[in-house]
């Protein structure tokens, strides 16, 4: 059943579907099993630590690593807490980061240990119900856009006109090599001009426009725009300053 | 704006009363959960009452559980009208702080309560003739003795004696007079808070009413409530204000805040994003200081932050005795020179210059500038005689990018390094810390490096010899060059700043380390021992398993003030404002808030163009749960939860309409622009608004597709659903060029207002 369908069966309500494509969906209505069911039953994941709910004691799944991190699901910049899988290496969940005050209310101390994160999402006094860290449904969401198998992997060129949807995968030195020497680049797509690289570009004496001295150096023609409040932008900031362009843009009014 | 600094969010946890204008909690803002779960708490365990005025009722903090927070509607771009009539209220009736308000500089406020000060008591220079006409009043001008180099304002006292703002801590609040200069001159001048009245006078409460549709009794009783607890009352605003008039708006939480002196108290207005020290200059190292950089001059392309009247253009038109304005394209001198919208407009009509090489990075500009996304719009861009050089850095083949020449993969949250701004609503110091979490999908460069935006920009700075990269990168903090060749290098070594920073962190121990498997982690870095001290790696690698570092919940207080904040003046007269010009008719800006319809930049009102008879709609453009921006139309799970999204309107505009729920509609913007959807009719929508929201509508990211060689990838249109109303926006008819329809004094895009009908297919 394709999970559309199903999520329309079960009503899909917002915190259900999340439940639902995690594969843990609450079974209402139904006695309570004499013994818990195998977890694969119902497509549920391998636990990453279970805890024992009279003395918190925790015992670890040695096959899988909890990392706590910040979550690019917008802006906000709250933490999340990653499950992997470390024989694969692959990501199995995302969860709230507790040691982040974006995530739960309260977050647990920063001196709390790491055994403490895992008490966070247990029934042991209740820790995982009350302030529980949470992550949004686009913070979840970010877990399918980086398994997007359309992801872009591997530098591409366009082989047509800007918008036709015609590419070729290049080389990592072809991407830097033909960006900073610029030339007569676009010949496969029919095109002669010739283009102006960063090497070019990157003039800090001449004027862009000699008779409008006041708009400076050539080297503003480069324009950088980055959209993203994401922990990088200092990276961004520092490469035009570095390069002497003016044009720096990001996210200040759009 | 950028005049007042950046002053914080509301302190939910502790405030009485929140007026959100333009953001909607646990719906909308930064972060949101963090919003919605502080609001339900504090409304409903605690006392806290709030309300939310916006054109659409969203969900989130406002349910019929919490009694304590409302919604009320208003129409799109008019919230200047409500605030102006808020404010004419408050001062008509006197409950503003006047002891807040009469203190003229930070020590007399806090010797009475407070913890923050404004211009409200300073003199401006209201005699046309004087040269400085519109500016503060300073020492200078009245020839008084002063320290130089620093702005030296006045005020009289309440004795009526003129005296350095400075030197007073009580002020004449409503001197509205003459002052005489040392030669015995008289300049005419009044308050800072004396303008703001007559600006709130200038309309009654019934005429801002009918403008911003919310009842005459709803305001007061918000401006009663707003000025009911003391300093406990906070406002809160993002991009839900941003229009083509929305300056008054933007100030007003500035303004509001400022009448009743809540900014950096517990329970008022606190300052967001205080973090570590980390790319900056920090304990261990000096990411961000570039050895060898170079000056950077000139003026940049956005036309905005910077003077109409510092260019050659118009000291050209000086000089042939022409009349200099209107300029050729609007600039507008209040705004942030980052001002990315205006940017792109630029570039498409090589104005003021011309641009050569765009980096596009993980931005996608086509869907998230109002007016942006349109056929005009997307065929400049194709043309390479506009833009010669495009790269896009992308980890999707998103809108923006598919007109690019060269896309360079970048990775995602889990593969790469970030140390972003602890947003809003901590009240402690905090910085969350992102790093890779597995390896890289994308192409291995060489050992251990990742094709990713960080690398493309190392490799093209070294290849060129940009300062600041390769083999002598990056500084320590004596001073000693490090190299800088991978991201690890910049990161790592901002990450042991912030687990430096005050007190060191602790280090993490084995078991810890272990734990988090950080032996794998490193597996994928440059070593480690290449760009660390021995010693600090424990203390990055105790940051890095907890995701960043935050102070204690609560953190942040002494006493009944909040410790970090914004403490500069809070302008309630922008001189910078007042002084500068609007770049088509030569008329100065207000230097108070004030309330104006939407107007083109030439000052005419939108309604003379597009009548309100043929255009009865305005747009407002709220974001959708589940999409975030322009991203993550790629997420299946966010696909099933909000499949697509609608063109909604009132029930009452439908039934004048004769159109019903889940009818199929065109919506045409006044400039041409249109998109079809599917309608709901439903009533939390201000009547006169189109309630759409931001995140659907797109055309490529997936949705459509494309062929890398003869291989085709293919599109996939779950991806693609819905409408990108803000997209068709207007463009300025009174301007020749093609020009996303902006606020003049800022550049502000239309996000919301603008001009719409519907029809029905």
């Amino acid at each position: 059943m394709k999970r559309r369908q199903f999520l329309k069966l079960m009503g899909g309500v917002g915190a259900l579907s999340i439940a639902a494509s995690a594969g843990c969906l609450p079974r209402r209505g139904v006695e309570a099993p004499a013994e818990f069911p195998e977890a694969s039953e119902y497509g549920g994941q391998e636990v990453e630590a279970t805890v024992d709910s009279q003395t918190g004691e925790v015992t670890v799944n040695p096959d899988i690593v909890m990392r706590h991190s910040a979550c690019v699901g917008c802006y906000s910049s709250c933490g999340n807490r990653v499950k992997i899988n470390k024989k694969t290496g692959e990501i199995m969940r995302v969860l709230g980061n507790p040691y982040s005050p974006n995530n739960a209310e309260p977050h647990l101390p920063y001196e709390a240990s790491l055994e403490e994160g895992y008490l966070a999402f247990s029934t042991y006094q209740d820790k995982g119900h009350k302030g529980r860290a949470t992550i949004c449904a686009r913070g979840s969401g970010t877990l399918e856009s980086h398994y997007d198998p359309m992801r872009i992997l591997v530098p591409l060129k366009r082989t047509g006109g800007r918008g036709e949807g015609k590419w070729k995968p290049i080389t990592w030195e072809e991407a830097v090599n033909e960006t900073v020497e610029g030339g007569k680049l676009f010949t496969e797509a029919g095109e002669e001009q010739i283009v102006e690289g960063f090497r070019q570009i990157r003039d800090l004496k001449s004027s862009l426009d000699p008779e409008q001295p006041k708009f400076g150096p050539k080297a503003n023609q480069l324009i950088f725009n980055g959209g993203r409040g994401d922990g990088r932008t200092a990276f961004a900031t520092r490469f035009m300053a570095a390069f002497g362009s003016v044009n720096y843009y990001s996210h200040a009014y759009s | 704006m950028a005049t007042n600094g950046n002053i914080g969010k509301p302190d939910i946890n502790n405030s009485k009363f929140i007026l959100y204008l333009g953001s909607y909690p646990g719906h909308a803002g930064k972060p949101m959960q963090a919003i919605a779960r502080q609001a339900a708490i504090a409304s409903t365990d605690g006392d806290l009452k709030f309300a939310v005025v916006d054109p659409v009722m969203a969900g989130g903090a406002v349910s019929p559980l919490v009694d304590n927070g409302k919604w009320i509607p208003i129409k799109p771009a008019t919230d200047g009208a409500f605030v102006m009539a808020m404010v004419r209220w408050i001062i008509e009736h006197q409950r503003y702080n006047a002891d807040f308000l009469s203190s003229p500089n930070l020590e007399a406020a806090q010797n009475k309560g407070f913890n923050s000060w404004s211009n409200a008591a300073h003199l401006i220079i209201t005699d046309p003739e004087h040269p400085n006409y519109r500016k503060l009043l300073r020492a200078e001008d009245l020839g008084l003795d002063a320290p130089t180099g620093e702005d030296n304002f006045i005020v009289i006292d309440e004795a009526g004696k003129t005296l350095l703002y400075t030197e007073c801590s009580t002020g004449d609040l409503l001197f509205e007079g003459s002052v005489e200069d040392k030669d015995g001159n008289s300049i005419s001048v009044e308050t800072g808070f004396v303008a703001l009245k007559k600006s709130a006078f200038s309309y009654k409460l019934e005429t801002y009413s009918q403008e911003c549709g919310v009842p005459v009794e709803t305001i007061i009783e918000l401006a009663r409530e707003f000025t009911s607890y003391g300093t406990k009352v906070a406002t809160e605003g993002l991009g839900g204000t941003a229009a083509a008039n929305g300056v008054a708006a933007g100030l007003s939480h500035y303004v509001l805040c400022a009448l009743v002196g809540a900014d950096n108290k517990k329970g008022g207005i606190i300052a967001r994003r205080i973090s570590f020290s980390k790319f900056g200059p920090g304990p261990r190292y000096k990411v961000n200081v570039i050895p060898d950089a170079p000056e950077r001059k000139g003026m940049g392309i956005s036309r905005t932050g910077m003077n109409y009247e510092d260019t050659h253009e118009y000291q050209e038109k000086i000089a042939q005795g022409e009349d200099p304005y209107p300029a050729e394209m609007p600039w507008h001198p209040v705004g942030n020179v980052n001002a990315d919208n205006q940017a792109l407009f630029s570039m498409i009509n090589r104005y003021p210059y011309q641009a050569k090489i765009l980096i596009n990075w993980m931005a996608n500009p086509l869907l998230a500038f109002p007016s942006a996304d349109q056929e005009k719009v997307i065929a400049e861009l194709k043309k390479t005689e506009n833009l010669p050089l495009f790269i896009s850095i992308d980890a999707f083949m998103a809108e923006t990018t598919s007109l690019a020449d060269y896309v360079i993969p970048d990775t995602t949250g889990y593969e790469n390094w970030g140390i972003p701004n602890i947003e809003g609503n901590f009240s402690g110091r905090g910085d969350s810390v992102r790093w890779p979490v597995v390896k890289p999908a994308t192409a291995e460069i060489d050992d251990n490096r990742y094709a990713c935006f960080e690398n493309f920009i190392i490799d093209v700075a070294k290849e060129i010899g940009v300062p600041g990269y390769g083999e002598e990168g990056i500084l320590d903090a004596n001073d000693n060059l490090l190299p800088l060749e991978t991201p690890e290098d910049y990161f790592l070594r901002a990450i042991t700043n912030v687990a430096y920073d005050q007190d060191p962190v602790p280090d993490i121990d084995d078991e810890e380390a272990k734990l988090q498997d950080l032996v794998g982690a490193k597996a994928n870095w440059k070593p480690v021992d290449d760009i660390l001290q021995a010693d600090e790696w424990a203390k990055a690698a105790y940051v890095l398993s907890r995701g960043g570092r935050f102070e204690e919940y609560g953190a942040g207080y002494d006493g009944d003030n909040r410790i970090d904040g914004y403490f500069g003046c809070i302008s309630i007269y922008s001189e910078w404002m007042a002084s500068s010009k609007n770049s088509y008719n030569g008329e100065f800006f207000p230097g108070v808030i004030t309330w104006e319809p939407e107007k083109f930049i030439d000052g005419t009102p939108i309604s003379d163009y597009f009548p309100i008879e043929e255009w009865p709609f305005k747009l407002a453009n709220y974001k959708a749960k589940f999409r975030s921006v322009t991203m993550m139309p790629n997420s299946p799970t966010l696909q099933d939860l909000g499949e697509t999204n609608y063109i909604e309107i009132n029930p009452e505009d439908a039934q004048n309409l004769g159109f019903n729920d889940g009818d199929e509609v065109k919506l045409v913007s006044a400039t041409g622009g249109e998109v079809t959807g599917t309608l709901v009719v439903r009533a939390g929508v201000a009547k006169g608004t189109i309630a759409s929201t931001f995140g659907y509508g797109h055309w490529q990211y997936g949705a459509e597709s494309y062929w890398i060689d003869n291989e085709k990838i293919a599109g996939d249109s779950a991806r693609g659903t819905g409408i990108n109303a803000t997209g068709i926006g207007l463009f300025d008819p009174t301007v020749d060029q093609l020009f996303g329809f902006s606020e003049s004094v800022t550049g502000t895009p239309s996000r919301n207002g603008g001009a719409f009908r519907l029809e029905k297919l």
